[in-house]
């Protein structure tokens, strides 16, 4: 059985026209979680959504209605993390700075074992190679069928299928140990 | 035994990941993102025709979104960004947006009403009051220097509707090739910036201060150089800067983003 269900793509296809203004409105928290799934620094975070939205709205004229957005959308947000990994100032990130999320959980203990979960997942991220981890949170995450997370990022299938395996691994890998560095497994 | 843990383990992981993508951005945060996005994104089309670069998205379609970025802003948002001569290009960029929006309103009625950002929001975010084309400022404010707060005239309800003015005034060519330049020497910092450039970022940006020492631009330009002093790794100059940037633009929007970023490095 496999470990993973991939279920059925919750982002829809948007055939209505769609202007700048809307996808912004729509789709600017998941531009922004993103980024930070693709290893943003929170202080950074701001400052490439931003830049993200410009190169959509350059490129908004490309974009074909008969396709799913949000993978459109990654994949700019893709391009800009993988330049801001080569980026010089990287190196004063800091991590876990910023409190700029409104945190829906009801309790306070939930709200501990939630950000628990959240640390150890964004530090199994960052453990991945960022090719694989665009496919990974793509598929994974974003629950976007595999073919689509190919042409979305501009790879073959078996490229995409090879990823998404060596990620898969390396995630459960890193999960495993993280928690086990806690005391929790 | 053990697999089956590691994926519960795993799962519950993937899960805390999924869930954290449906929380929204804090509205604050979103307001002020949507507000640099548009600014951005409504200095394109400018520069494009100035540049007389040819551009990919047709000219009713650029005119539609200069009209609808302009009109959806909070009235708070723009009245304080345009008092503090924040906006790009306030002596010629608002005026060639606000004949653009004049045009589209002519050519394309329907387009250029106020888009209703409320309807297309899928959680709580209150609706923002927007207002219409016509409500901007007739007269565009003085441009202001550091430390000066431009003056927002007055809008009465006497006054006549605004024409849309042909582009080809050869005054507000002048004008406007000026403001192209501010912004060609800001975006070339910017790219520069974004490049992790600091050297070539400072070089623009101090060109900038040479030949427009008191534009409509300072409040960008001093922001990104704060930042460019930062990447250069010329913390304590970033500071005084910054203390400087309190002072002249206390109000700015760009000010929560600076703060951050001076607290969080090192």
């Amino acid at each position: 059985m496999e470990p993973y269900s991939a279920a059925p793509p919750t982002d829809e296809v948007e055939t209505q026209a769609l202007d700048f203004q809307t996808i912004f409105n729509v789709h600017g928290a998941y531009v922004w979680h993103s980024l930070r799934r693709l290893g943003i620094a929170r202080a950074d975070l701001e400052d490439l959504t931003h830049d993200v939205f410009i190169l959509v709205y350059r490129q908004l004229h490309q974009y074909d209605p008969n396709r799913p957005i949000r993978p459109w959308l990654f994949a700019f947000a893709f391009r800009k993390a993988s330049e801001y990994r080569r980026k010089s100032h990287v190196r004063f990130e800091l991590i876990n700075g910023g409190g700029e999320m409104v945190d829906p959980r009801p309790t306070a203990l939930e709200r501990v074992l939630f950000q628990e979960s959240l640390d150890i997942g964004h530090s199994a991220l960052a453990e991945l190679d960022i090719t694989q981890r665009a496919v990974f949170v793509l598929h994974e995450l974003d629950e976007v069928p595999i073919p689509e997370v190919a042409v979305a990022l501009g790879i073959a299938l078996n490229t995409a299928y090879s990823r998404l395996r060596l990620a898969r691994a390396a995630f459960d890998k890193a999960v495993h140990r993280l928690r086990l560095q806690r005391g929790d497994a | 035994m053990t697999t089956t843990r590691q994926e519960d383990l795993s799962q519950r992981v993937l899960g805390a990941l999924r869930s954290e993508a449906s929380v929204e951005l804090e509205p604050q945060l979103q307001a002020r993102l949507r507000t640099r996005i548009e600014l951005s994104a409504a200095s394109l089309p400018l520069l494009d025709v100035v540049n007389g670069t040819e551009s990919k998205i047709s000219g009713a379609n650029q005119f539609r979104r200069i009209a609808a970025a302009l009109a959806a802003y909070p009235i708070a948002t723009l009245s304080t960004t345009l008092a503090l001569g924040g906006v790009l290009g306030a002596s010629g960029h608002a005026a060639y947006s606000h004949r653009a929006a004049a045009r589209v309103e002519q050519s394309q009625p329907a387009a250029a009403k106020p888009l209703s950002t409320a309807s297309a929001m899928p959680r709580a975010m209150p609706p923002a009051p927007v207002m219409t084309i016509e409500d901007l400022p007739k007269v565009l404010p003085e441009v202001a220097g550091p430390g000066e707060h431009a003056v927002m005239p007055a809008r009465s309800a006497h006054d006549p509707p605004r024409q849309p003015q042909p582009p080809s005034d050869p005054a507000e060519q002048t004008n406007t090739a000026g403001l192209a330049e501010q912004l060609s020497l800001l975006e070339t910092a910017r790219g520069a910036f974004s490049h992790g450039d600091a050297a070539r970022a400072l070089q623009a940006l101090q060109a900038h201060a040479q030949q427009f020492p008191h534009c409509a631009l300072s409040e960008e330009r001093e922001a990104l150089l704060i930042k460019s002093l930062l990447l250069a790794g010329r913390r304590s100059d970033a500071e005084t800067r910054l203390l400087q940037f309190q002072e002249n633009f206390p109000s700015s929007l760009l000010l929560p983003n600076l703060r951050q970023s001076i607290g969080k490095i090192p």
